[in-house]
């Protein structure tokens, strides 16, 4: 047979399909080779793509399908190292970045092949096409609600999970309350100094991880929307009153002023007693905690025609504008002179906002001058919510 | 810092009704040594059992819900609290759902507690004060 007069690579960077060859090194999948066309398509340069793991070169774009898309594609190249055997990825979406860097919709048609040598995967070939503009939309949106679907359930699980994990922790927790609980009341003899303040440690501690089951699973249930609300008419004038009153000791311990600012005719609105008095708890507690002692903190309730007003305003360290957008998100913690002494799960103020957003009103923020925080909850006067979600006593 | 008070009443017999042996054993002991006369089961059949054998209603009875065999309100529907109205019953759980607190409620349970918010102190006071509102009627 008469040879052709071109090698390999020249073979490799002609081919009309789109490649890439990645060494079977999960979850990042290192780059060892890719073929012209790729280049083209993906608007990169060669020396950007080898030799660089997988998720440098193609980044989340931060959306959430693209990315639900990148690692729908990271999977699939695992199953194919690990079945060695080619897997089909289908349809993703995967976004990519045009000429002046921002992320352009894209849609990936995928197939990873294992490269298969003594027995074992040496690497993984990927084959994709582009079909962001010849793909049947029909089809593609039936397979994106089937993927919405599925995230939706594992979603579901992720919520029940949570609060059976935080239940199942309660109980060895609240068992630990007790026996700290018996020695520290002296049932087996009295404490020295020394001791006392070991297990009052202990007993703080428990104190806290009890706290963080709590907070977890109030979150668990906002989120799976099995928070149910029994809706009254409370004066929240009243109520802000007694909580202020509950919470008089925590100012006198840190030395803050708290001012009211209640008008003495009620401000009524149709709120679960309850929850809402969690969600302004929570967010005078944080007005104190990140105050610094000796400073003020003023409570207004207001009322306009169809809205009540609860604000809270600080003279404390405030929020750092990189942190803005973020108070309001799980797990959320401000780095501050005062944080790592506060403690806290970062959850308090996304379970407040939730909370509050289920009876149909929200939470915003805005920075105090000249110096600390303003957090104001307002909540409709009649409800407005999807009256199925609520208990009706 | 003072030890735990000894009950005045010594005759007021609490029943505790709660799977977890470790928790069960606890709260015997802060009872017991408060001077409570204490009986222990640990799920709804294994109680209703008891209260059969023992052919006298405990003055307290402490009830965990989430149990296996027969659970709490399991118990609750068999018990009937509403026909032993010397019998006190203290939902003791880590359940605080509006469903759970409803239920227990409409079978007829006067008190709901939140375990894990519960020292033995507080259970010690809540004890207290049913054994005081018990001798004042």
């Amino acid at each position: 047979m008469k040879r052709v007069g071109i090698n390999y690579d020249t073979l490799f960077h002609a081919l009309p399909g789109h490649y890439l060859v990645m060494t079977p090194d999960g979850p990042d999948f290192t780059i060892v080779e890719v073929n012209d066309s790729l280049c083209d398509l993906a608007n990169m340069n060669r020396e950007d793509v080898i030799n660089h793991p997988m998720s440098k070169v193609f980044p989340k774009s931060g959306d959430k399908e693209s990315d639900a898309g990148a690692d729908m594609l990271r999977e699939s190249i695992q199953r194919a190292i690990d079945l060695a055997k080619p897997d089909n990825v289908g349809v993703i979406r995967y976004d990519l970045k045009d000429d002046d860097g921002n992320f352009v919709r894209k849609l990936w048609k995928t197939i990873n092949y294992p490269i298969v040598r003594d027995g074992s995967v040496k690497g993984v070939i990927l084959s994709t096409d582009d079909v962001t503009e010849s793909f049947d939309s029909e089809s593609y949106n039936k397979q994106r609600l089937e993927y919405l679907e599925h995230l939706i359930e594992i979603n579901d699980s992720k919520d029940e999970f949570i609060s059976v994990a935080s239940h199942q922790l309660r109980t060895p927790a609240t068992a630990v309350k007790q026996y700290l609980g018996m020695v520290l009341g002296g049932m087996f003899g009295e404490l020295d100094e020394m001791n006392r303040d070991i297990i009052q440690r202990a007993n703080d501690s428990n104190e806290r991880q009890i706290g963080i089951i709590s907070d977890l699973l109030k979150v668990a249930q906002v989120d799976s929307g099995k928070l149910s609300l029994v809706k009254e008419d409370v004066d929240l004038g009243q109520l802000v009153r007694e909580i202020v009153q509950d919470q008089s000791e925590m100012f006198k311990k840190r030395d803050q002023t708290i001012e009211l600012d209640v008008p003495k005719q009620a401000i009524n609105a149709k709120i679960d007693r309850n929850i809402m008095r969690m969600v302004i708890e929570n967010i005078v507690d944080n007005a104190s905690k990140y105050t610094e002692e000796g400073k003020r903190i003023s409570i207004t309730v207001r009322e306009d025609d169809d809205t009540a007003y609860v604000a809270v305003t600080d003279e404390g360290v405030g929020i750092p504008r990189q942190m803005l957008g973020k108070i309001f998100e799980k797990f959320s913690r401000v780095d501050n002179p005062l944080s790592t002494k506060v403690g806290g799960t970062g959850l308090g103020l996304y379970w407040a906002k939730k909370s509050t957003e289920l009876h149909g009103g929200t939470v915003i923020y805005e920075p105090a001058r000249p110096r600390g925080s303003i957090f104001t909850i307002s909540l409709p006067k009649q409800p407005t919510v999807v009256e199925a979600e609520v208990v009706v006593r | 810092m003072k030890l735990f008070k000894r009950a005045k009443d010594k005759n007021v017999h609490i029943l505790i009704v709660e799977d977890d042996k470790t928790l069960n054993d606890a709260y015997r002991m802060i009872l017991e040594h408060a001077g409570y006369l204490v009986d222990v089961a640990f799920n709804g059949e294994e109680a209703l059992n008891l209260l059969d054998t023992l052919g006298q209603d405990p003055d307290i009875i402490l009830l965990d819900l989430r149990m296996p065999v027969l659970d709490g309100i399991g118990f609750l529907k068999r018990f009937k609290p509403k026909d032993h109205p010397d019998c006190d019953i203290v939902v003791f759980t880590n359940y605080d759902s509006h469903k759970d607190i409803e239920e227990a409620y409409s079978l007829g349970v006067g008190r709901y507690v939140l375990k894990a918010r519960t020292s033995p102190r507080d259970l010690l006071h809540i004890v207290e004060r049913i054994g005081s509102e018990k001798a004042v009627a």
